[in-house]
C-alpha cells in the first residue's frame, strides 16, 4: 500500500535534471522544446529543476567527455534516491559521432547506470516524450 | 463538550509539535534508503569539486550598536521627561547609570 503510493507520487511528478555532458547543443534544444508548451512534457508531472538535490530523473545529453565524466558521477550521487537516468541523444546511448574518440567516455552507461535510452541525432522531441512515458510506465509496473 | 481547551496556547502548542512530529516521522517511514556515496554530502558546484568553506557570521557588533541606540534613546526620553527643580539632579544618576552600562558594551569578554 505504502509502495504503491510512493510510487504514484513519483510517477506523478518526475522532476528532472537536465545535464549536457558533452553533446553539441542539438539534443539539449530538443530537450528544451519537448519541455516547452508545444509538446508539453510538464503535463506528465516532469518539472526542470536547477539542482540534483532536487531531481529524480537526470536527463544526460552528449558523448560524456573524459573532463566530464567525474563531474557527471558527482551530481548523479548527490541526487536523491530513487534516481533514473535518461541517455538522451545517439552520443550519450552510446558516443554516437564521437564514438572512438580519444577524449570520450562513449554513452553515459560507461559512467552511471541508465535508466532509459532515447537515440536520435538529434532527438525529436516526440521520441523524448515517448522514452519518458516508458519509463514512468516501468516505473508503475515495477509496483503493480 | 467543551473543546476550548483545544485552543489554548499550550494545548495548541502540544498539538502543533505532536501533528509535526507525525508528518516527520511519516516522511522517514516512505524515504528511500540512501546509498552512502562520497558525493552524497558534497556541496553541489554544477558537479565540480568545491572545497566548502566554514564561515561564522557574527552578530555581535550589530547588538552593540543597537543596545547602545536603545539605550540613548530610553535615556534621552528620560532626560526630556524628567521634571524640572531639585528632583531633576535624580535625572544625572540614572544617566551615570547609562554611561556604564553603555561602556561595558565595549568590554571584549572573549
Amino acid at each position: 500500500m505504502l509502495e504503491k503510493l510512493k510510487t504514484w507520487a513519483r510517477v506523478k511528478s518526475p522532476w528532472i535534471l537536465h545535464f549536457n555532458s558533452g553533446a553539441c547543443n542539438g539534443c539539449d534544444i530538443e530537450i528544451l522544446a519537448a519541455l516547452m508548451p508545444h509538446y508539453d512534457l510538464e503535463r506528465f508531472g516532469v518539472l526542470l529543476k536547477a539542482s540534483p538535490r532536487h531531481a529524480d530523473v537526470l536527463v544526460c545529453s552528449g558523448p560524456v567527455t573524459k573532463q566530464i565524466a567525474k563531474r557527471l558521477r558527482r551530481i548523479y550521487e548527490q541526487m536523491p534516491e530513487p534516481k533514473f537516468v535518461v541517455a538522451v541523444g545517439a552520443c550519450a546511448c552510446s558516443g554516437g559521432a564521437f564514438r572512438g574518440c580519444y577524449n570520450v567516455m562513449e554513452g553515459i552507461d560507461k559512467v552511471i547506470p541508465v535508466s532509459a535510452y532515447i537515440p536520435g541525432c538529434p532527438v525529436r522531441p516526440e521520441a523524448i516524450i515517448d522514452g519518458v512515458a516508458k519509463l514512468l510506465g516501468s516505473l508503475q509496473k515495477k509496483t503493480a | 463538550m467543551d473543546f476550548s481547551i483545544l485552543l489554548s496556547p499550550p494545548i495548541a502548542f502540544l498539538a502543533c509539535l505532536a501533528i509535526s512530529l507525525a508528518i516527520y516521522g511519516f516522511g522517514r517511514l516512505v524515504e528511500e534508503k540512501a546509498s552512502p556515496s562520497p558525493g552524497k554530502y558534497e556541496p553541489y558546484a554544477c558537479g565540480e569539486e568545491y572545497q566548502a568553506e566554514k564561515s561564522e557570521f557574527g552578530y555581535r557588533r550589530f547588538y552593540i550598536a543597537a543596545i547602545f541606540f536603545t539605550i540613548m534613546h530610553v535615556a534621552v526620553l528620560t532626560i526630556a521627561t524628567v521634571p524640572g527643580g531639585a528632583s531633576a539632579y535624580r535625572a544625572l544618576v540614572y544617566l551615570v547609570a547609562i554611561a556604564a552600562s553603555i561602556s561595558i558594551l565595549y568590554v571584549d569578554f572573549d
